[in-house]
């Protein structure tokens, strides 16, 4: 049996999203352009706090929607949003979603950490078969990340973004169980 | 071509009602339009562009004949070809994908015929009747489907 907490990691702790806390950050890091390019196909859109508070305050706890804000472990400081949305939960698949907002923890192990506590979750808890992500192939730091953790491509949506005026392809990425039980039968 | 990786789920009319309703609320999101047979005007089928990427121009097409009597007949080849029309000289779009299970092999070589190409294949992604079947984008993009359809052509 599992004694330590699943959502917590090396670096990280997943936990519930905090209308108060996590509002007001989610709407700076959404004027931050270059996050915003990283993260979503939408056209730069500021958000509006208020907005985001309701949506999280709505309370709504949906079956196939798991999200997430990431704390660090030494301050339980917020530094970013995750995912995992399933489209059907009878097959067993979902996507996973992640953000790191603050540019200070970009590139030192605090996205791979959060990856392999939400496959864990995902693998574990949530017993799906596969996990599914979107990156977009400017993301060279996110691809290198996936890769690490064992993603692997499984094809991309060839110029689905026009940006900067180049048109970049949409990349999909997989790992099943059996991939993952792999990764951890490794360690 | 059909949703084939929801759940089968017999709706109730206001069950349906409501769904149609969803989508005509994000108009502009999603566009759905019924198929009818131009003989004498009978339901055969519906539509739906969704997904709908405005900075991108980028779509993903969903379609299905309903009724299995009225299948074979050519009426999705035809409402497809209409709507690349209508994807690519109207709504300019820059591409278009159409989502299938990879046993939908019928469906995989009449859209290769039409110039789209499996451009992902994300394994094992949908479980039906006892196996894991892997779910298929299949992608056309603007400038190929120009190559083949002049300006101011009728289908």
């Amino acid at each position: 049996m599992r004694t330590n907490p699943v959502l917590q990691g090396n670096l990280v702790q997943l936990k519930a999203l905090n209308a108060e806390e996590d509002a007001p950050l989610f709407t700076e890091w959404s004027l931050d352009t270059e996050y915003w390019r990283l993260l979503a196909a939408d056209p730069a859109l500021p958000w509006r706090v208020q907005r985001v508070k309701e949506d999280i305050n709505k309370g709504e706890v949906r079956p196939d929607t798991f999200e997430f804000s990431i704390h660090t472990l030494t301050d339980d400081l917020v530094i970013g949003y995750a995912d995992l949305e399933s489209d059907n939960l009878c097959n067993g698949d979902c996507f996973l979603g992640i953000g790191i907002g603050l540019r200070n923890y970009w590139g030192k192990g605090f996205g791979t950490d959060t990856m392999r506590i939400l496959m864990r979750y995902a693998f574990d808890v949530l017993n799906f078969h596969r996990v599914s992500l979107n990156v977009f192939e400017y993301n060279d730091r996110a691809i290198a990340c996936y890769q690490k953790v064992g993603f692997i491509e499984e094809g991309r949506q060839r110029e689905f973004l026009h940006r900067s005026n180049q048109r970049w392809d949409l990349i999909y990425m997989g790992i099943l169980r059996s991939e993952w039980e792999q990764t951890q039968s490794e360690k | 071509m059909a949703m084939h990786e929801d759940p089968y789920r017999p709706l109730t009319i206001p069950q349906a009602k409501k769904r149609l309703e969803a989508v005509e609320k994000e108009e502009a999101s999603q566009f759905q339009f019924a198929i009818h047979a131009l003989d004498d005007g009978r339901l055969v089928g519906w539509m739906r562009a969704e997904s709908l990427q405005w900075s991108g121009g980028s779509a993903q097409y969903r379609l299905a004949i309903g009724d299995p009597k009225e299948r074979g007949k050519g009426f999705g080849r035809e409402t497809l070809e209409l709507m690349l029309r209508f994807g690519f000289d109207e709504m300019n779009f820059h591409r278009i994908a159409i989502p299938l299970v990879s046993y939908q092999i019928h469906a995989q070589t009449e859209l290769k015929q039409m110039g789209f190409q499996i451009e992902v294949c994300r394994r094992e992604a949908i479980f039906q009747d006892g196996k894991y079947w892997d779910a298929l984008l299949m992608g056309l993009m603007a400038p190929d489907w120009w190559a083949s359809h002049s300006q101011g052509e009728e289908v």
